[in-house]
């Protein structure tokens, strides 16, 4: 056990060690940032030269603790460039002869090293032996590094990374904002033939999460393509969040069949249904449905109500001094005040602009 | 015999806060690599999710442009700010109205709370996206409700109207509800903002005080935060997020009634009432803490102000635990009602009482010589040098995880307040949470604080 005095001189000792320790990690890191500037002065004008198709000749020497440092580097400046400079940079890497580390890392490294190593394969596109290591860390239960393995996927092929991506979905092992993220940063029309295909075997199969997934992520395309088929599915859909989901891809593709199609939705006891099926029909609406829209504002949810007032106040053919007058003369009060709260909004954000 | 009571509390104490911290550490290392390479630009902000960020604010007629400043300027791509004037008896509203030019709106919506009387509701012409509600005065709890009655967005931000927000730290502080799909609520760190340098809302440098308070309590904050939350929050047993800076989800808020009204800690108590009724209704939930998205607030430089806020605080503490009972022992409870609400029962609650008790008994021992040498050195090795070894190795983390300290001489001093704060700081504040037990127990009634504010703005 040790006398209390023994016990006291070890507290001593250890609270000594943890100061010891904090000053050498100061003093460390401060070595680490000295030489992390002096990389980076090097190589950021290096990699810059490659993107700019110029070669550079003699290249620095890359240590082996500074690949870490150059990948991460390297990955930076690929996100900032567009056209035929990427692939001049890839060139750098087949110089510098860095892609079985690349590979190693992607297999062996640590979390850090994956995920830097996954954007680097990503960029790279044409890294065919990463694939099927891409696939398994999808698959590897971390949310982040699943969302990189996705994005390097997606990048290299698209179509094919598409069966990977509904299934990492539909389990849960990557966030859907990340993935919708990854679909407007890489939107392909390829995607948009096998999406549907996958939604119509959603549908046959009654999976609606999965169907909610696929059409979330094409609306993120936007390619008017997908208009028949979400026509289709709201024709026969009763689930109230497939119907707002395909009346939301129709309104904001401007589909001109909400005019028709939108109207049965007018009167469905979810007030989202109702707030959706009037958004869609404002997109499209003519004179002839103003009325529609003013009946709108008699809704009992207000979301409905602003909903039906946001598009009659875009809709031409309605002069605004008729919704002003409204505002003041509407047998309603609710609706008197909605206007109301409307118009002041609107002040607001007039006087913004 | 009692000594031996004494010190074995103390070892038990100061352990269960070491093994906190090697579980804060752990959970920090894991998530410091994803973090960092998060921050590559990625397009996917639109789809993060929009939030409203609540500041409630009472007679904060000097501070509230500038606090107000940094939350304006926020990078997030969709957020709206809400300023509550809870009743104010200074010139906040004159204040607010003559500076952000409010226009004076209709009352949107149905309110799902109740609150005091919501009296306007403005919008200003200078950022459209901030809006005010003048209320009459109800306490922070009301005022937040008022808030999230108005909110119009999915997730609601509580902040202190003298918290100031680092840029980045709302898009940091809402990941975890974009990775996670059960995600109730998530909390971010409070730093101690004395002797650091803000400019226009923001902190342009980090410094510290020289004042010995401000130090003890930035010592004291880092480790509360960085191993206290961070220990407790990878077993989803975080029983406090703070109400300077806490996101939570805005319909979850609605479902279980807000805040609690007339509560000194209605932060806690709302984050204990959150873990109980998902336990209860066998939901899924998690509740997280992330060290990163940092929040500055001034630390109070006087005695009788910090005497206050603790006493405050561990009448909230009490309250908290007491209104939420039924989470102790709990069959459902999990860690949060198995582990952590006993921990927070013996070491925080009644704590104080054992703490004084000890120190009190030891020095009479000494005195009066019914206590020996040895017993007197164990103690001091359980309650002193173990307690420094806690807020050393507090330090070392935020050194190792964070490095805000850019001068080592600030390091320097970090460490001597963090050995010094053993020696008078802690046995000062066991005494004042020892006065906030006996003023819950005799149910004594507390407003908002009144904080004597320095500033730091420059």
């Amino acid at each position: 056990m040790g006398t209390p005095l023994q016990w006291l001189l070890w507290v001593i000792v250890l609270d000594l060690a943890l100061i010891l320790c904090l000053l050498m990690w100061r003093l460390v890191l401060r070595t680490q940032r000295h030489r992390k500037k002096a990389f980076i002065q090097q190589w950021r004008s290096v990699l810059m030269a490659y993107a700019m198709g110029q070669a550079v000749i003699p290249l620095p020497v890359l240590a082996s603790r500074d690949l870490g440092l150059f990948f991460m580097l390297w990955n930076d400046t690929q996100q900032q460039l567009v056209g035929s400079a990427s692939p001049r940079l890839n060139q750098l890497m087949q110089e510098l002869d860095l892609v079985p580390e690349v590979l190693r890392r992607l297999r062996q490294g640590n979390l850090r090293e994956r995920m830097v190593a996954c954007q680097t394969v990503g960029h790279l596109e044409t890294l065919t032996e990463a694939w099927p290591i891409l696939v398994q860390l999808v698959f590897e239960g971390h949310a982040r590094l699943a969302f990189f393995s996705l994005q390097a996927l997606i990048q290299m092929s698209p179509e094919a990374a598409l069966p990977v991506l509904l299934d990492v979905l539909s389990k849960g092992g990557a966030a859907p904002a990340r993935i919708l993220g990854l679909f407007r940063r890489y939107p392909s029309a390829a995607l948009v033939e096998p999406l549907l295909g996958y939604l119509q075997e959603a549908l046959y199969a009654h999976d609606l999460k999965r169907s909610l997934q696929i059409i979330a992520l094409l609306e993120v395309l936007p390619f008017p393509s997908i208009l028949p088929t979400m026509r289709q599915i709201l024709v026969e859909a009763t689930e109230p969040d497939l119907i707002v989901s395909c009346l939301r891809v129709m309104a904001d593709l401007h589909d001109p069949w909400c005019l028709g199609l939108s109207l049965p939705y007018l009167n469905h006891p979810d007030w989202r249904v109702r707030q959706h099926a009037i958004s869609a029909l404002g997109k499209v609406a003519q004179v002839a449905q103003i009325p529609v829209l003013l009946k709108g504002l008699e809704d009992d949810s207000p979301w409905v109500a602003q909903a039906a007032l946001e598009s009659l106040w875009e809709m031409p053919g309605l002069r605004r001094e008729k919704l002003r007058q409204l505002s003041q003369d509407h047998e309603n009060p609710q609706v008197r005040a909605r206007l109301q709260q409307f118009f002041a909004e609107q002040q607001v954000f007039a006087l913004h602009a | 015999m009692l000594e031996t009571f004494f010190t074995a509390y103390f070892v038990l104490l100061n352990t269960s806060y070491l093994v906190l911290n090697l579980m804060g550490a752990v959970s920090i290392s894991r998530r410091q690599p994803t973090h960092e390479l998060s921050r590559l630009p990625m397009d996917y902000g639109r789809f993060e999710p929009a939030v409203s960020v609540l500041v409630p604010a009472y007679n904060e007629e000097q501070t509230i442009v500038s606090a107000l400043q940094s939350v304006l300027q926020l990078e997030y791509h969709c957020y709206e700010v809400l300023v509550i004037n809870d009743g104010s008896r200074d010139q906040t509203m004159q204040v607010l109205m003559a500076h952000f030019e409010l226009q004076p709106m209709p009352l949107p919506g149905v309110e799902r709370l109740p609150t005091a009387e919501v009296k306007g509701f403005y919008r200003s012409r200078r950022y459209p996206f901030l809006r005010v509600i003048d209320k009459a005065n109800g306490g922070k709890a009301d005022a937040l409700n008022a808030g999230a009655n108005l909110a119009q967005y999915p997730l609601v931000c509580c902040l202190d109207a003298d918290s100031i927000l680092q840029r980045d730290s709302l898009r940091d502080v809402v990941q975890p509800f974009i990775d996670g799909v059960d995600v109730v609520c998530s909390g971010g760190t409070v730093r101690v903002a004395n002797g650091s340098t803000i400019r226009d809302g923001f902190l342009e440098t980090v410094g510290i005080s020289r004042h010995p308070l401000a130090l003890f309590q930035t010592v004291e904050y880092l480790r509360a935060f960085l191993f206290g939350r961070e220990g407790w929050s990878p077993f989803n047993a975080l029983l406090i997020v703070s109400g300077a800076f806490g996101v939570f989800d805005r319909e979850v808020l609605l479902e279980v009634g807000g805040y609690r009204r007339q509560t000194i800690g209605e932060d806690m108590e709302l984050t204990v009432r959150l873990h109980r009724l998902m336990r209860e209704q066998k939901r899924p939930y998690r509740i997280q803490f992330l060290a990163e998205p940092v929040c500055w607030t001034e630390a109070p430089e006087d005695l009788s102000t910090l005497r206050n806020q603790r006493i405050r605080w561990q009448r909230g503490l009490l309250e908290s635990l007491w209104l939420n009972r039924k989470l102790l022992g709990s069959p459902r409870g999990g860690m949060a009602g198995n582990v952590a609400f006993p921990f927070f029962l013996i070491f925080e609650a009644i704590g104080p009482l054992i703490e004084v008790a000890a120190y009190g008994f030891m020095v009479l021992g000494v005195l009066l010589g019914f206590v020996d040498t040895d017993s007197l050195l164990l103690f001091t090795v359980a309650a002193i040098g173990m307690g420094m070894t806690m807020s050393i190795s507090a330090l070392l983390m935020e050194e190792v995880c964070f490095h805000m300290y850019p001068r080592t001489r600030q390091v320097i001093v970090l460490i001597g307040f963090a050995l010094l704060e053993n020696l008078g700081y802690r046995q000062l504040n066991s005494w004042w949470r020892l006065l906030g037990l006996y003023q819950w127990l005799t149910g004594q009634q507390q407003q908002w604080g009144v904080m004597k504010r320095k500033g730091n703005e420059r």
